[in-house]
């Protein structure tokens, strides 16, 4: 294919990814609205599959433009649209195992917050790297971000729904949802999802991209030992990995150790979010608008 | 169901917290205070401060503005002085805020975690090493019926142990390791999968404490840690004297992105081809002299027993850093090209490839009224792949009526490097292909216009393209292209990438082996049948847990009593 029909599949793609996951969000809206029904749920499921494909599309298409003979993992752009695939990803081998209907909705709401947030800093494919990036050491790096990133949103979104579920079972809640009982699950006839249950699966997130997490800052640190002598600078970008580390470990100590069950944790799933989301996009912000932020990791 | 007396087969004892066993005899004293401390680091939620203290200590780091390595005690504490005024100054100098992840409390939080890590791992491997080798096998018939899946029933006819040796030999065709428990009142099963799991968090916490010591002894200079700056010209030498070893880089690269209109900007890579030489000696280590070519030697103990591939002379200038102005005679070792990701690693020291520049000689000379010319000069270094700093690249003429001016480099025009055109034509490009030797300059008539902001152009300074500032001539004396290496020793990177290792397979134990258990009780009823409870937990994995269970079952053709279990 010709240099100029890659560029238009990435942008037919690109467009598509946004339209998926937006129709997808309004189908699990429906669902979640109007109970009983099996077909729009299974439409919203199909959708965000439209919308992964899509962003496999993208990462084709831009692999394979004769400018870049490289994995296409590099700008914001690229790991926006990895991004956008592992919270997408996950979400539906997730609810293959678990009902998460409810939370359809908020997860494609993140997932075309995150792409469109991507598509802002869009760039063409850049036919040369900048020395540093010139690593297989990236692909990996970039691979294991996708992997612990993707199931910790999805993770962050079941704390949320968690914790609305919790202000319901409240005995002020409870009275005030007594007029709606929107119950989930109720559709297909299963046992409606309590807020117990609901933080059980950010448990079994967070457990599942926790060695994603530390494999990210592991590979990072081996790149960096590679590339500049050192595994480990202080860089901003680095303490802030460091920092959601820390974040999630103390989470699984409290969940494990101590047995911390309900609101703290499930509000612990919501806070990590946001540290993910400060390590990706606060510290470039940071380090590109402000003097007393420096990072080497701003690309 | 009580337990047994006299365990037979397999130890029955049941599972204790760590140390309990040991703490018997002490129960009627005091702890001491070392015991207290001992359990304090031993809680949970002492790790869990811990871990929470250390994230904002981090943060603190980040958002509070951090001083360049090495740069002078008093002078920052003068800066933060001069800054925030004396209390909030001495307030940020004290608390070392200024180098949070160097300061004392930072570093105390971080030996607080270790020792917190070394007691959490001693206690629970306790209990984690008995596990492993002597699991429980006795159980009551609540904790086994209250499993994720279980059943229970009463068997009519065959014998109590016929029961046991079918349980056992489902269990085993299911690739469990299971144990077994006589006692007056029947015999307990206990059976699992993937017991390896146990090891997975004892795992990790070794890992962080590897990492954390290999940090520690890969940064101390006590253990031969260094990092060295080697800017080196083409055809110039660098010696590391702890390895003695030579390094002689035969050429450098740095090749551009090519742009539109042949201009280039971007550089695609930074590539040094290195030479790697090691001195031929000859003799005892205190009487060691070079070999040369020819096979003599200087010095005492000289042996003709080696032949050096080259040798630097003693008036080199180029080498003059590195030999000390001796005559050296040096055996290659390897070529290698250093590039920025791949490193050239010798004897345990790695260089890197960090940086390129151009290293530019300056001339200031005026002619005085009689007939006599003043002359001063400066070097600049520039580096290519950054903008210079304020002061990086400036100078005071020193010489002549102008001896208190300043030139400097226009920092807005630095890397609009110039192509030399005819007649002393300069041509601004983008192009920085060869590298540009024309730099533009500035100048303020004295130190007061300088601070005012009062600079003045100048123009094109190249070597062949002088300029005049005032009575004072300019010129471009020499321009040395360079590349930058950094010279490197970190001999506990070996440890942390061991600990990076153990902390993956640490976790993948931890969290991606599930640990299958099932117990079964078989107890023999007064009226000659066989009662049996069995139940199987399977973490995540439910499903898997009541399918074992269901197998198991129809496997003893038991006759459900009513299911038991989680659902």
């Amino acid at each position: 294919m010709s240099d100029e029909g890659l560029r238009a599949m990435e942008a037919i793609a690109s467009k598509t990814v946004f339209v998926a996951l937006v129709l997808s969000g309004i189908a699990y809206a429906i669902a979640w609205a109007a109970r009983g029904s099996k077909v729009v749920p299974r439409m919203g499921a199909v959708l965000a599959g439209a919308g992964l494909a899509g962003c496999a599309v993208i990462f084709i298409s831009r692999g394979l433009q004769p400018e870049a003979p490289r994995l296409p993992l590099t700008t914001l752009y690229e790991f926006a649209v990895i991004f956008t695939a592992g919270i997408v990803g996950f979400y539906l081998v997730a609810s293959i195992r678990w009902d998460l209907r409810s939370i359809g909705t908020p997860v494609m709401a993140l997932a075309c917050a995150v792409f469109g947030l991507g598509s802002k800093w869009y760039q063409a494919v850049e036919p040369t790297l900048m020395p540093a990036l010139n690593s297989v050491w990236l692909n990996i790096h970039v691979v294991t971000a996708m992997l612990a990133y993707g199931p910790l949103a999805v993770g962050a979104m079941t704390g949320a729904y968690a914790l609305v579920l919790y202000a319901r079972e409240s005995p002020g809640g409870r009275r005030a949802a007594a007029s709606r009982d929107d119950g989930d699950g109720e559709a297909s006839g299963a046992k409606p999802l309590t807020g117990d249950d609901l933080d059980d699966i950010t448990y079994r997130t967070i457990a599942f991209s926790f060695p994603w997490l530390t494999a990210l800052i592991i590979t990072g640190a081996i790149w960096a030992q590679y590339a500049w002598g050192t595994y480990w600078a202080w860089d901003v970008k680095e303490v802030w990995s460091l920092i959601t580390w820390i974040i999630y470990a103390a989470y699984l100590h409290m969940r494990l150790m101590r047995g911390w069950r309900g609101r703290v944790t499930a509000a612990f799933g919501v806070v990590g979010l946001a540290l993910v989301l400060f390590t990706w996009v606060g510290v470039q912000w940071l380090a590109t608008h402000t003097s007393w932020v420096q990072s080497l990791h701003t690309y | 169901m009580g337990m047994g007396k006299q365990p037979t087969r397999a130890e029955t004892k049941p599972e204790e917290p760590a140390g309990s066993s040991d703490d018997v005899g002490a129960e009627q004293e005091a702890p001491g205070f070392l015991a207290e401390v001992w359990s304090a680091f031993g809680s949970v939620k002492v790790a869990i401060i811990l871990l929470i203290v250390w994230a904002l200590g981090s943060v603190l780091g980040t958002v509070v503005s951090q001083a360049p390595p090495g740069m002078d005690r008093a002078a920052i504490q003068r800066d933060l002085i001069a800054a925030l005024g004396p209390v909030l100054g001495s307030l940020k100098f004290h608390l070392q805020l200024y180098c949070v992840y160097h300061s004392f409390w930072y570093r105390t939080v971080l030996l607080l975690l270790c020792v917190s890590i070394v007691v959490c791992t001693v206690e629970r491997s306790k209990t984690t090493l008995r596990r492993l080798r002597r699991p429980v096998v006795r159980a009551s018939l609540p904790s086994v019926t209250r499993m994720q899946a279980a059943v229970q029933g009463n068997l009519r006819g065959g014998a109590p142990e016929e029961t046991v040796v079918t349980a056992m030999e489902f269990l085993r065709s299911r690739r469990y390791a299971v144990c077994r428990a006589d006692h007056d009142q029947g015999t307990d099963l206990y059976a699992r999968r993937g017991a390896v799991r146990l090891l997975g968090p004892m795992l990790v916490h070794i890992s962080v404490l590897l990492v954390f010591l290999g940090a520690v002894y890969g940064r101390s200079t006590w253990f031969g840690s260094f990092t060295a700056n080697a800017w080196i010209e083409k055809g110039g030498w660098h010696h590391d004297s702890r390895t003695d070893q030579y390094f002689l880089l035969r050429d450098f690269h740095v090749p551009f992105r090519p742009g539109q209109d042949g201009e280039s900007t971007v550089p695609v890579d930074y590539a040094s081809d290195v030479v790697v030489y090691e001195p031929v000696v000859s003799g005892p280590a205190e009487q060691r002299v070079y070999v040369f070519p020819d096979g003599t030697g200087t010095g005492p103990g000289a042996e003709p027993d080696g032949a050096a591939d080259v040798v630097i002379p003693a008036d080199d200038p180029r080498a003059r850093s590195a030999s000390g102005g001796k005559e050296v005679g040096l055996r290659k070792v390897r070529e290698a090209r250093i590039r920025v990701n791949h490193p050239l690693m010798s004897k345990g020291i790695g260089l890197y490839q960090q940086d390129w520049g151009t290293i530019v000689d300056l001339v200031f000379e005026s002619r005085g009224a009689d007939g006599t010319t003043q002359a001063a000069r400066a070097t600049w270094v520039l580096h290519g792949g950054t903008q210079p700093r304020e002061g990086d690249a400036l100078a005071r003429l020193g010489v002549g009526a102008n001896a208190h001016s300043l030139i400097r480099l226009k920092r807005d025009a630095y890397g609009r490097h110039v192509a030399q055109g005819g007649d002393n034509q300069v041509v601004p490009t983008n192009n920085r292909l060869p590298l540009g030797p024309s730099l533009y300059i500035e100048g303020a008539a004295s130190p007061q216009d300088a601070m005012a902001g009062q600079w003045q152009d100048l123009g094109y300074l190249s070597p062949s393209h002088p300029l005049k500032f005032g009575d004072v001539t300019i010129r471009m004396s020499k321009v040395t292209p360079f590349t930058g290496l950094e010279a490197k020793r970190d001999p506990g990177v070996g440890l942390v990438m061991f600990g990076f290792a153990v902390a993956i397979v640490g976790l993948v134990l931890a969290f991606y082996v599930p640990l299958r258990q099932a117990r079964v009780k078989v107890v023999q009823l007064k009226d000659g049948g066989i009662r049996v409870a069995a139940g199987a937990t399977a973490g995540a994995d439910e499903a898997s847990a009541r399918r074992l269970i269901e197998g198991l079952a129809e496997a003893l053709e038991l006759v459900p009593r009513g299911r038991g279990g989680k659902r």
